[in-house]
């Protein structure tokens, strides 16, 4: 799989998490409902989903399930959902008044109990088996462009989605304050080139309205005449490319829309993360290339010779092994005595930089794997044009993966924007009340059961739309993929990112999978034996990764943040 | 909705008579005497002037509870007039706070009743009819759904399917009587819906302070208001301008009281951070966002210093004179004394004696239980 497909394909699976995360980030996050049975409403959402767009069971006799209505997607997506927000509200009616650690285990038990019958229950989803067979949406218009006018509707959809996301982000991103020095002149410059110079009007044009807005502080989120710049832009550029596509221009459309937008996506990527390390010198950089470049030595002998069962690879193991732990050591070293170290900033931000170096070379430097000049030109192209796929008879192409992805994501950004929303309201605030003391918010006059009802009901709902898109994205459901374990996993996501924090969540997620990822590409730069150990390992790992989160950064790296208020003069 | 005859304004009278039985008597009293048609201040907000203070605008009676084999609160009978500042001292275990939870609606009381402007707040707490026909509704479709969609699946007819929705939708209603019924019968020790009480307008404050830490002192303020908008999600998400618009307006009004209180400094502090006497202004501040009628402060002085001390007392005789119902629980007899217009003494359970502070001063009953024991 190239470089851009297994970002795609980790992408996907950080964005469902971070669906199944919001919700818990609902739920326990903001209203302090400790749900340990989170995993039973994207089980649910999964199941039900799958069973209204299966086709009847007679006409499927290699399985058996209970019924299958052959309904659209969007018909099961929504029934997902809703199921498993009316599971929420039935387990929260007689549950929610339990004391916290009482609540968490009447949840687990109710997640165990789902589990156990989809198990053993044949007659309902095909027992212990598989539940598969039914077609993912759209499937039969890829890849884009297509002849239809559906496909050029869809492409329309897809472009109109990306670029108003991307312009969106750019839109919030501080860096684009009016270009001063030479350098922020370049910066805009090349957003102004990447987001094809009327995205880049667009962006300059809401900037400017945030400004305006947020100086005043007033209210919750954002209202939605602040985005019609964006919108309309995006809108514009999605029809573009519908008419092009309805012309025979697709391939064309696709290579300049996805490609500008891959392109504007990396820029404006880079503008946050320069902007999050603002304050972190040259030093700080360079101790992250340091150390990233230090791992991949470490792990260069094993990655060149380990797959050789001769004495040259076993000594190439060993040697990566000696070399890691005295990497390891030295970062111990180096956290004991951080304030020697001369570099500004906190371990952890050049924890994170390091993380991110180390990314950027996976991704761009060592998924090359070629020497010949073609064939670097072709899998840069590929790398950094990552949404737009290069089929050699079509030209640009846009495939399955990648539109399942562009809507996973759209659904997140949706989902966070209520969850933002939702969490700067008076309905966020007395969740926070609950969560921070139940008598309080009671002793005011909040209808705390109320409250906590209806966070459940979302919560589980958000997690239920987490398990259709699973059920699309998997293909085929097993019980073994809700196993009540998820949902730790879900918990571990939480508290990593921030609890109480959508953007913290989110976050967790994608460092959840980058781990999960990270560890399985490991195991397999080593013989079978011990890449076999390094993955049953993963799991102490993660553990281990809860405990020193926990114990050195109890509110999450990315913690819950205040709600300030500008105080007036008076 | 009633009011008392003011000639049966507590005093003296009262106070050197033994407690109980000469309170229980009063209480009677009122009760029959009830609808006698005096000057009823029923709907009329707090800011209507000290001027028609002393209707009772809570009652007492009989109050009893116990925790297992202790008697907390022994058939206390009492009564809190409108626009007066009531103290409640004794010493301790003599159920000050045991009262106060009974009369927030954080307990419920083994026997007795406490009436807020003539209605039972048990009454008030019950979930209104309303209320009542929601759940039921939800509760009998879900079951029938759930009959219906179960029978669809066993194959039966549309006569057996419509059946089994019926037979659904009744089990779901009898089901949402039948906990209901439980649950008052059998296992209630605490009742679910105090905040029905703060929404008709009587808010606590509590002995410990209970500030939200993990949230700015602003934010514990904008907490106060009963119904906002924003605390509808569709209201939330669909309506975000009218939402803005209501919340500048609390913010404008917190920052109103943030300076009364001179915590203006403060604003973006988590509440954690503050000191116990900051904590105590900050509670009262979060009432009076709720802008009720009656305020039960349990020690609100305690912990701060004299300087602020003095300042929360002027605020709270100031708000006395706007209108507010006070009722004060303080250890503190020099706070009590400046305080109070009645004060009411207990002991045991049990209504000592009450009456004006230049009365309380000088019993001999009260020294007794104080120093006595």
């Amino acid at each position: 799989m190239s470089a851009s497909g297994l970002l795609i394909h980790t992408a996907t699976f950080v964005a469902i998490f971070a669906l199944l995360a919001l919700g818990l980030n609902l739920k326990f996050g903001y209203a302090g409902l400790l749900d340990f049975g989170h995993v039973a409403f994207f089980l649910v959402g999964a199941y039900v989903t799958a069973l209204f767009v299966l086709p009847p069971p007679d006409a499927y006799p290699i399985q058996t399930y209970a019924f299958g209505l052959g309904l659209p997607w969007s018909v099961g997506l929504l029934a997902g959902t809703l199921a498993a927000g009316l599971l929420g509200l039935l387990v929260a009616l007689p549950a929610i008044r339990l004391r916290a650690d009482y609540l968490a285990i009447a949840l687990l038990g109710v997640s165990v109990i789902l589990v156990r019958i989809v198990q053993t229950e044949g007659w309902i989803a095909n027992g212990p088996d598989a539940l598969r067979g039914y077609s993912r949406p759209f499937s039969g218009l890829f890849p884009l462009p297509g002849e239809s006018g559906s496909a050029a509707i869809l492409l329309g959809l897809v472009v109109f989605t990306v670029w108003a996301i991307v312009l969106y982000v750019a839109a919030r991103e501080a860096a684009l304050d009016p270009p001063a020095s030479q350098k922020g002149r370049l910066v805009h410059g090349v957003v102004a080139v990447t987001t094809l110079g009327v995205g880049y009007l667009a962006v300059r044009r809401t900037r400017t309205i945030l400004d305006a807005r947020e100086g005043v502080g007033v209210g919750p989120g954002v209202s939605p005449t602040d985005q019609r710049y964006v919108i309309g832009t995006a809108l514009a550029f999605g029809l573009v490319a519908m008419g092009a596509s309805l012309v025979g221009l697709g391939s064309f459309a696709i290579f300049v829309f996805l490609g500008a937008v891959s392109l504007a996506a990396w820029v404006v990527a880079g503008i946050k993360v320069r902007a999050h390390y603002r304050e972190y010198d040259r030093r700080a950089v360079v101790a992250g290339l340091v150390g990233s470049v230090g791992l991949f030595v470490a792990l260069a002998p094993t990655y060149t010779l380990g797959g050789l069962d001769t004495v040259v690879g076993i000594v190439a193991v060993v040697a990566t092994f000696v070399l890691l732990a005295a990497y390891f050591v030295g970062v111990y070293y180096a956290f004991q005595n951080w304030e020697r170290v001369p570099v500004e900033g906190s371990f952890l931000a050049v924890v994170g930089i390091t993380t991110l170096w180390l990314l950027a070379m996976r991704y761009f430097v060592i998924s090359i794997g070629s020497t010949s000049p073609v064939a670097i030109l072709r899998s840069t192209r590929d790398n950094v044009l990552w949404l737009v796929e290069f089929d050699p008879a079509v030209g640009a192409s846009f495939g399955y993966s990648r539109f399942f992805f562009v809507i996973v994501v759209g659904t997140v950004v949706l989902c966070y924007f209520m969850m933002e929303m939702m969490a700067n309201s008076p309905y966020g605030r007395v969740l926070r009340a609950i969560r921070d003391d139940e008598d309080v918010a009671l002793s005011l006059g909040k209808n705390t059961f109320l409250f906590k009802v209806q966070a459940m009901i979302l919560g589980s709902a958000v997690a239920g739309l987490a398990g259709a898109y699973a059920a699309i994205y998997y293909r085929s459901l097993g019980y073994t993929l809700f196993h009540p374990l998820v949902t730790f996993f879900v918990f571990l996501i939480v508290i990593l990112g921030g609890k109480g924090n959508n953007k913290g969540v989110i976050l967790g997620a994608a460092l959840y999978w980058i781990f999960v990822r990270g560890t399985v590409e490991l195991a397999a730069m080593f013989p079978g034996g011990i890449g076999g150990r390094i993955t049953i390992l993963r799991n102490a790992i993660i553990g281990l990764l809860l405990i020193l989160v926990l114990y050195y950064r109890p509110a999450g790296l990315w913690k819950e943040e205040p709600q300030v208020v500008e105080v007036p003069d008076r | 909705m009633t009011s008392r005859n003011p000639e049966l304004d507590e005093g003296a009278e009262a106070g050197s008579e033994t407690a109980t039985e000469a309170d229980a008597d009063a209480g009677d009293d009122a009760a029959v005497s009830g609808g006698s048609g005096v000057e009823t201040a029923t709907g009329a907000g707090p800011d209507g002037g000290s001027d028609r203070g002393g209707d009772a605008i809570v009652e007492v009676e009989e109050l009893r509870k116990t925790f297992g084999g202790i008697v907390a609160v022994d058939g206390a009978t009492f009564e809190l007039e409108e626009a007066k500042i009531t103290g409640l001292i004794g010493p301790n275990g003599a159920g000050k706070t045991t009262t106060f939870n009974l009369l927030s609606g954080f307990l419920q009381p083994d026997s007795g009743e406490v009436r807020f402007r003539g209605r039972s707040t048990s009454e008030l707490m019950r979930p209104s009819a309303a209320e009542d026909r929601v759940w039921v509704t939800a509760s009998g479709i879900t079951f029938g759904g759930v009959g219906a969609s179960l029978a669809g699946a066993a194959g039966a007819s549309l006569a057996l399917l419509g059946g089994a929705a019926v037979v659904g939708l009744g089990f779901g209603a009898g089901l949402y009587y039948g906990q209901r019924g439980v649950r008052e019968r059998y296992l209630e020790s605490r009742p679910q819906r105090p905040h029905r009480l703060a929404e008709h307008g009587m808010v606590r404050t509590f002995q410990i302070t209970r500030e939200l830490q993990e949230m700015t002192v602003m934010e514990n303020l904008m907490l106060g208001p009963s119904d906002q908008r924003g605390e509808n999600l569709f209201q939330t998400w669909f309506r975000p301008n009218a939402v803005a618009a209501q919340e500048q307006e609390i913010r404008d009004r917190a920052f109103e009281v943030l300076e009364l209180l001179e915590l203006s400094h403060l604003t973006n502090e988590y509440a954690g951070n503050l000191s116990g006497g900051q904590r105590k202004l900050l509670e009262l501040g979060r009432v009076l966002m709720v802008d009720p009628d009656v305020i039960l402060l349990d020690e609100p002085v305690a912990g701060v210093n004299p300087s602020l001390r003095e300042n929360l007392m002027d605020r709270i005789l100031e708000l006395r004179d706007q209108g507010y119902s006070f009722c004060i629980v303080e250890h503190d007899m020099d706070v009590i004394m400046r305080l109070s217009d009645t004060v009411i003494v207990m002991d045991q359970g049990q209504v000592l004696t009450e009456g004006s502070p230049e009365i309380i001063r000088e019993d001999e009953r009260v020294i007794d239980a104080y120093l006595g024991g």
